[in-house]
This record gives structure tokens, C-alpha cells and sequence, in this order.
């Protein structure tokens, strides 16, 4: 790789608990991972193990009884972890965007299709606020860094306040200068961006006055020539495209509708725009939840498990249409499954969840030509292979309870391979290679040498060699 | 298992429909969820059924274990007639009636103009006659076909009831694990319902049996006293299977059995099948849309297409000879976990409209090779011929 892309998202030690009856369920314990610009990262594990959490949490819309216990969610500069919720609704209309498992779930049963769409639309639609928004961006950036900078050293405080060994007085001293400075900063960042603010508000309405005596002028004149049948069209043409210089108009939000719904491939859409979410086949249901989720134009687009209830038909039309638009629009891609051939098609690289932590990360070719972890191994044997009738290796056991969650490392009690140490001391990540990394005491240097199951290796090996499959023999 | 026609088999589905009927008039709809369906199933083997959704597999499990009434055909399980429908039969009635309704009409025409140009009484009277004669021997004849058919569709009427012990030989484990189970109902209630309704009544024998199944299904008698809810997704599947599998059946419908499950608990339950049926030796239904699931667990598979059975053949022979562009659409839709063959895999788009011209020439279900079945007019099956290795 020899440009590495943006990193638009950062998730850095995210851990998640959930408050119950019967104590803390420990959901998410300490998550770290990039997501990159026009990049899909796929997240698999098995039911329970913290995928649906940790998208939430990005999402910021975790359950009433969700608490984020530590870490940080950083996008363009800012800790999602630390927005209100004001801020968040805008993000999530405008820059994230998710797809939920149940396409029902999030369409509103009583209310026609095309108004689900153009609602957000019209909504976010000022487009004068946003203007401004964007002309004052630069200073709000830098606001936001300075935010996080402080944010960091009130955390460095509280962990050397907490450690026992070095010279703690002078440290935190020396930390409370750094404190004090970046409050001053972030006090003069906060009146640059309200000066820039101000400054925007009068550029953007100026240009509004400009627009709106050049339009009126053309009016005029139209009016005045004797031509007055055929000028009216024109001159409401003229109106609208003031309108529209304001704000987005209904017939514009329909116009972009009916285009999106093109784009996803719904048949007819302007019959399509009157009807309700009854009338769909559960395929062009989720059509249209990405439809909603793609007139905001997100950067990063969630997508939990959005397959898994349709047939492989419709899976593979949504999984296309989600590609393409990756393609197109450069979107970022979090996609949440637990079907192994649906990630070897969209991943870019994949994040190996087992009872709340990723215990293998890599890219698509080396966690599935060369996965480490034994997790990733049983997954990848409990899966039907075309070319085989060999028995199934369902993984033994059950994931462990997450209210107590093991001392050591969370899979050796359902691991063939796990050592002594597995169940006393957490491994860490070991690295393997610039991008791939497991946490396996199997890779530390003192462990005995494991190879993988043979049934895999085979399986690799074939996947390597062959060339004819199939689908291909299917092709004339 | 590629020959096996001298065999009776253990079901057999003959020219099966099943039309749904909503509104009146203007409104009126006719959904054919299976339209002219036929195929056998052997003793002890696998069948899968695929399709995409709505195409008509639960329909087809479900009228088979008589869920529904079949509009037409008939279906026949271990040798006798448990379902049929008589559709055609009707309307074969009313076409005779309508038939012989416009002939009559006919003849009269005819006739009335050579009355009224035939200049004497006499020939007037005897074409009257003749004419006479002749509607009478049109309507014997119609009356001599209804009776016929309606003694057909009597003969039609008497299968078998649902509660004879004859059905209870054949169960079927349902689509939503979580759905098909009561929740106010402990594991072994639910279990010792089908015993109960076949009329074990000795609470003995009903607690041996349900812990025995329990057993084969991997579960501990502990867990009989527990209610649905606090089992894992592939527990609950295991309830289910228990619940069909504790009156002996012979045969299951299995509609999805594992699609809501994750891989590794998919994988449980597919043992369990497996073993099932090289245990005790049970045939199953298994309906299923990912196909390396039925490739790996069925003997034979039949693909539908809305409402029609396009392609039956075993496992092997089909996903090495898919002849049906259907077929070939599904096969080619089926993600593999190998990023490499994934990014050069092109998807083959089924377009009925574009690839099959049926108007002078329509298709019916031909068996292009021993056991390989594939619906296709005269010109198809000559191009599939060239194809087939
Ligand atoms: N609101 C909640 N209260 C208590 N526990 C919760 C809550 N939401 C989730 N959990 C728990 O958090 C853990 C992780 O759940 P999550 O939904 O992220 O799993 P998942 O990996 O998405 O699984 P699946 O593949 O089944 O969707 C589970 O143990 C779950 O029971
Ligand atoms: N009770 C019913 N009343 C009316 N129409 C029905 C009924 N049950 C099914 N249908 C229709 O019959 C057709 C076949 O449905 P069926 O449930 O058999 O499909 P399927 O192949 O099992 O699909 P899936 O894979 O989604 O389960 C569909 O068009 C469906 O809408
Ligand atoms: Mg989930
Ligand atoms: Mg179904």
C-alpha cells in the first residue's frame, strides 16, 4: 500500500457496560480500530459478542441502561464520546448513517415511502446554515483539537495520580502547566471560531442579497418583454432557483428522492414514492432504509447485519449496491456480519470480535489465508464448504457469561489449544505484520509451535490453487 | 441414490397447486404460490428445496403437512393420499359447460337459417328435429363428463384426517425458532404436546420419552423445567427439533432450520440433523436459501422459481451441470469465504423475460440426464444438451 488512505474514524479502547438487575453486563471491553476513507471494515464473532454494541456506540444511540466506561471515538478531530446530544443528531442525520438488521424496524409502518425519504431532506435543508458552517469549519476544527488535547492530559492526570511508582508530584505538576496552557488556548480558540462565526453569517447573506437582486432583476425583465405566456414558466423556474438557493424545496427533495431511489434500484419509483412499506418485498425495504441513510451523503455508513434475513439473490443486489456506492461516493464502510463469504466480498480489512474484544485484525487476504487466532479457526471450520461432506466442527461450549467475564484469555475454555496461561493472564495484541495482529499467547515467542488445523490449511490451500469453481463452470 | 424410480417412494407430490384468493371483483387477486409442482422423495434421503424468497417453499412444506389445502394435484405419503385438491376438475366442468353452451348456441344459428330458408313445413319440421337431436346428444355427453369428474372430485375428497396416526409419521420444525415456541409453556410441555395429542396419556412414559429426546437432541433433562426464553438461538432450534422428533416420525419438513443462526451454532445443528438421519435413518424436507448449507447437507435438490419447480437433480450433479438460468443465477449468487475468488466472481442475472421465449413453444419439466430434471421447451433442452458434461 503505498498511499495510505485517510483515517476518517478512530476508535481507541472503547469499553461499554450495560447496568442490570443482576449487575454489569460488560459488553465492549476495550475495542481499538481505524476505519479508513472509501475503506470497508468488516466486524465478525459470533451472537453476543459486541458488534451490534460497539456500532451503537459510535452511533451514540446505545440502550438507556449503556454506559461508555472509557476510551475515545474520534471523528474529524472530534471525541464522539464527548458530544451532546444536539451535536450528535447532526452527525447522525448528516455524516454517519446506519442500516439496521431489520429493514421494518426502522421505516415507519403508517407513513408513505417518499415522505420517509424527503424528510431529512427538508429537515437539514437550510442551505444557508450550512454554508456557514462550512466557511467557520477551520477554526471549529481547531477548537475541537484543542478540546481533545485537554481532554488527554485531565486523562494522563488521573492515571499518574493512580500509579505508584516515579516521581508523581513532579510529573503531575508538570502536567498541570500543560493543563492551565491548553484552557487558555482553547479560550482564545473559542473566540476565533465565534469571530469566524460572525464573519461567515454576513459573507453567506451577503452573497444571499447578491443572488436574490440578480434573480429578481432577470424577473423584471421578463415581465417587461410583451412575450408574457411563455415567460411564466420561466420566471418560476427563476423563483425556485432562489428558493432553492435558500433551501431545499419540496420538489427538489422529491427530485433527489426519485434519483436515489434510481440509484438503489427500485423499479418505477415514482409510483413507488406514494405507497407504504407494506406494499415492499422485505428486499426493497432495505433499498430504501440505505435510500434514507444515503440523501444525507454519510460519510461512513453502518451497516448491521443488513443481509442476513434476505435471500442470497437480494443479499447479493444489496451487497452491489453497497459497493457501488462505496466506489462512487467514497463512502466508509463498517459492515457487521457473521457470514464468512459475505465479508470475504465486501472487506477491505476485518476486526475479529470474541466476547467483547477483537482478538485478530488484518486485512481480508490475511485473516482468511492466514488467520492466527484458534477464534478465527473455529469460525472459519464451522462453516459448509462447497467442496467437502466433512463433519461440521461446531466450536464446543458456549460464549462466556459478560457479566463475569474470565480473568484470562475469554476462548480457552472452548480452545483445544489453550495453555495454562489462557485462563490466568489476558494475552495482548501480538503483531504479525504492518496490519495484522492477534491476541493469542500462541504467538508469543516462548509459546510451542501451533499450526492451524489442517482442515483449514487444506481449505487455504485449495482456495489458493484453484481456479475453477462452480459459478465459473456456470459461466459458458 | 441416482436411480432410484423402482422404489416407492416415501412422498410424492403430483401436479401440486397452491393458489392464494383475496378481494373480490376489481381487487380480486390470485397469489400461485405453487403452480403444477411435482417431485418424489426416497426413504432416508436429504431433499432441499431452494429459491428465493417468496418463491414458494413454505407454502409447499406447509400444504404437504396439510397447513393448507391444496387447490390442485395431489400428494401421496407412505403410499397413501393424504392431501389433493380438485381445481382442475372444477374447471373442467365449467369449460365442458361453457364448451358445449357456445356449441348449442351454434348449431341454433345454423339451423334457424336453414329453417327460415327452406321453403316447406315439412323440411322445416325435420331440420327442427335434427337440430333437436342434435343438442340432445351434446348434452348427454357434457352430463356424462361432469359425472365423471365429479365422481373424481368425491374420490378426491376422501384423504386422510390430520390427527391419524398416519400423519403424525411426518412433522415439521418451523422458520422462527423464537415464533414457533410458546413462551408460557415449559421446555417439557412444549415437547410432550405432539405425545399428548397422540394420546399418551401415562405421565411416566410421557417424562422418559421427553428426557430421551432431549438426550438425542443434546440437551440435559435439567432443561425440561426451563422455558424457552433462556436458551441461545441454537438451543431453542434444538427445542423445536425435539418437539418433532419425539412422536418417531419418519419424515421432516425442516423450513430453515438455521438460517437466524449464527455459524458456529449453525453448524450444531446441522450435526444434529446429520446424525439423525444416520442414526434413526429419517428422511427429511430441508428448505433452505444459502446453498453451501444444502449443497453440504442435501442428497438431492429441487430449485424453485416462483411457484415452479425449474431444476431437480442430486447435490453433485447440480451444482456440477446447472442447466436452468435460474439455477445458474442462484449458483453464481452464493459468497465464498475467499477474498480472491470473491473479487473476480461475476453474478449471472436472471431475466425470464429475456432468455426464454415460451410463445410458440412452452416449456414442461424434461429429464435432460438419469435423475436431472430441468423445465425447458424442445429448443432449450437441445442447447442444454450441448452443454451438459
Ligand atoms: N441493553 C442491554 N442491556 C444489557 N445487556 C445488553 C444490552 N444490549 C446488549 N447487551 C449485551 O451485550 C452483549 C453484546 O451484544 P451485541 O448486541 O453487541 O452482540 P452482537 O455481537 O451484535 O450479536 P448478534 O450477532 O447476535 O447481533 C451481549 O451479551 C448482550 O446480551
Ligand atoms: N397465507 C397466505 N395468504 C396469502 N398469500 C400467501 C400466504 N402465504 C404465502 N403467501 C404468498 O405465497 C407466496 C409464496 O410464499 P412462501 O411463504 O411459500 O415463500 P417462501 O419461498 O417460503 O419464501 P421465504 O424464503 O421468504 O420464506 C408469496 O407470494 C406469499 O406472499
Ligand atoms: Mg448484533
Ligand atoms: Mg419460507
Amino acid at each position: 500500500m503505498a498511499n495510505t488512505p485517510e483515517k476518517i474514524l478512530h476508535v481507541q479502547d472503547l469499553t461499554v457496560s450495560f447496568k442490570t438487575t443482576q449487575g454489569m453486563v460488560r459488553a465492549v471491553r476495550g475495542v481499538t480500530f481505524d476505519v479508513f476513507k472509501g475503506k470497508t471494515l468488516a466486524i465478525v464473532g459470533e451472537s453476543g459478542s459486541g458488534k451490534s454494541v460497539s456500532s451503537r456506540a459510535i452511533m451514540g444511540i446505545l440502550a438507556g441502561n449503556g454506559v461508555i466506561d472509557d476510551g475515545q471515538i474520534i471523528y474529524r478531530g472530534q471525541d464522539l464520546t464527548k458530544v451532546d446530544e444536539e451535536h450528535y443528531h447532526e452527525l447522525r442525520g448528516n455524516k454517519i448513517g446506519m442500516i439496521f438488521q431489520d429493514p421494518m424496524s426502522s421505516l415507519n409502518p403508517i407513513m408513505r415511502i417518499g415522505k420517509q425519504i424527503t424528510e431529512g431532506m427538508l429537515l437539514n435543508g437550510n442551505r444557508l446554515k450550512e454554508r456557514i458552517k462550512q466557511k467557520s469549519a477551520d477554526s471549529k476544527n481547531i477548537l475541537s483539537e484543542k478540546l481533545n488535547n485537554l481532554d488527554e492530559l485531565q486523562r494522563k492526570a488521573t492515571k499518574v495520580k493512580k500509579s505508584d511508582f516515579g516521581n508523581k508530584a513532579a510529573e503531575l505538576t508538570e502536567i498541570k502547566l500543560d493543563i492551565l496552557k491548553a484552557k487558555k488556548e482553547i479560550k482564545l480558540a473559542k473566540a476565533d471560531y465565534k469571530k469566524a462565526t460572525a464573519v461567515a453569517k454576513k459573507e453567506v447573506y451577503m452573497d444571499y442579497r447578491t443572488e436574490q437582486a440578480r434573480v429578481n432583476d432577470q424577473i423584471k425583465a421578463l415581465k417587461d418583454t410583451s412575450n408574457q405566456g411563455s415567460n411564466n414558466a420561466k420566471i418560476a423556474e427563476l423563483k425556485e432557483q432562489l428558493i432553492r438557493y435558500k433551501k431545499v424545496t419540496k420538489q427538489e427533495a422529491y427530485e433527489r428522492a426519485i434519483k436515489i431511489m434510481k440509484e438503489v434500484g427500485i423499479p418505477e419509483p415514482e409510483r413507488r414514492f406514494t405507497q407504504y412499506p407494506f406494499q415492499f418485498s422485505g428486499g426493497m425495504r432495505q433499498r430504501i432504509v440505505i435510500a434514507i441513510a444515503l440523501t444525507a451523503s454519510p460519510e461512513i455508513l453502518i451497516c448491521d447485519e443488513p443481509t442476513t434475513a434476505l435471500d442470497v439473490t437480494i443479499q447479493a443486489q444489496i451487497l452491489e449496491l453497497i459497493n457501488d456506492l462505496k466506489k462512487e461516493r467514497n463512502l466508509s464502510v463498517i459492515f457487521i456480519t457473521h457470514d464468512l463469504g459475505v465479508v470475504a466480498n465486501m472487506a477491505d480489512s476485518i476486526a475479529v470480535m470474541y466476547a467483547g474484544k477483537i482478538v485478530e485484525m488484518g486485512t481480508s487476504e490475511e485473516i482468511f489465508y492466514n488467520p492466527r487466532h484458534p477464534y478465527t479457526w473455529a469460525l472459519l471450520t464451522s462453516m459448509p464448504d462447497l467442496d467437502s461432506k466433512d463433519r461440521l466442527r461446531a466450536i464446543p461450549g458456549t460464549p462466556p457469561n459478560m457479566l463475569f467475564p474470565p480473568i484470562g484469555d475469554a476462548f480457552a475454555e472452548r480452545n483445544e489449544y489453550a495453555m495454562k496461561i489462557d485462563f490466568e493472564r489476558q494475552p495482548p495484541m501480538f503483531k504479525i505484520s504492518e496490519t495484522h495482529s492477534a491476541a493469542t499467547w500462541l504467538l508469543h515467542p516462548d509459546a510451542p509451535k501451533v499450526e492451524m488445523p489442517k482442515i483449514i490449511r487444506d481449505r487455504i490451500e485449495r482456495m489458493l490453487n484453484t481456479t475453477s469453481k462452480p459459478e465459473e463452470a456456470a459461466n459458458e | 441414490m441416482n436411480n432410484r424410480e423402482n422404489e416407492m417412494p416415501i412422498l410424492e407430490v403430483k401436479n401440486l397447486k397452491k393458489y392464494f384468493k383475496s378481494g373480490r371483483g376489481k381487487t380480486k387477486l390470485v397469489v400461485k404460490a405453487i403452480d403444477d409442482v411435482s417431485f418424489n422423495i426416497y426413504k432416508g434421503e436429504v431433499f432441499g428445496l431452494v429459491g428465493e424468497s417468496g418463491c414458494g417453499k413454505t407454502t409447499t412444506g406447509r400444504t404437504i403437512i396439510k397447513l393448507y389445502d391444496p387447490t390442485d394435484g395431489e400428494i401421496f405419503f407412505m403410499g397413501q393420499r393424504i392431501g389433493a385438491g380438485h381445481q382442475g376438475l372444477n374447471d373442467n366442468i365449467s369449460e365442458k359447460r361453457k364448451e358445449v353452451r357456445v356449441a348449442v348456441q351454434q348449431l341454433k344459428m345454423e339451423y334457424n337459417a336453414r329453417i327460415s330458408a327452406s321453403p316447406s313445413a315439412e323440411d322445416q319440421a325435420s331440420l327442427k328435429k335434427e337440430l333437436a337431436e342434435k343438442i340432445s346428444v351434446l348434452q348427454k355427453e357434457k352430463q356424462e363428463f361432469i359425472r365423471k369428474n365429479k365422481l373424481q372430485i368425491s374420490e378426491r375428497k376422501r384423504t386422510v384426517d390430520q390427527d391419524t396416526p398416519l400423519m403424525r409419521k411426518m412433522q415439521m420444525i418451523f422458520q422462527d425458532p423464537i415464533a414457533s415456541l410458546d413462551p408460557r409453556m415449559t421446555v417439557k410441555e412444549i415437547i410432550a404436546e405432539g405425545l399428548r395429542i397422540a394420546g399418551v396419556k401415562n405421565e411416566k412414559e410421557i417424562i422418559t420419552r421427553v428426557n430421551k429426546v432431549l438426550e438425542t437432541v443434546g440437551l440435559l433433562p435439567e432443561h425440561a423445567s426451563r422455558y424457552p426464553h433462556e436458551f441461545s438461538g441454537g438451543q431453542r432450534q434444538r427445542i423445536g427439533i425435539a418437539r418433532a422428533l419425539v412422536v418417531n416420525p419418519e419424515f421432516i419438513i425442516a423450513d430453515e432450520p438455521v438460517s437466524a443462526l449464527d455459524v458456529s451454532i449453525q453448524a450444531q445443528v446441522i450435526n444434529l440433523l446429520n446424525d439423525l438421519r444416520h442414526d434413526i435413518g429419517i428422511t427429511i424436507m430441508f428448505i433452505a436459501h444459502d446453498l453451501s448449507v444444502i449443497k453440504y447437507f442435501s442428497d438431492r435438490i429441487g430449485v424453485m422459481y416462483y411457484g415452479n419447480l425449474v431444476e431437480l437433480a442430486t447435490a453433485d450433479e447440480l451444482f456440477l451441470n446447472p442447466l436452468h438460468p435460474y439455477t445458474r443465477s442462484l449458483l453464481s449468487a452464493v459468497p465464498l469465504p475467499d477474498p480472491r475468488y470473491e473479487k473476480t466472481r461475476k453474478r449471472i442475472v436472471y431475466k425470464p423475460w429475456e432468455v426464454h421465449n415460451y410463445e410458440n413453444n412452452p416449456p414442461r419439466l424434461h429429464e435432460i440426464k438419469e435423475g436431472h430434471f430441468v423445465q425447458a421447451n424442445d429448443e432449450e433442452i437441445e442447447s442444454y444438451m450441448k452443454i451438459l458434461k
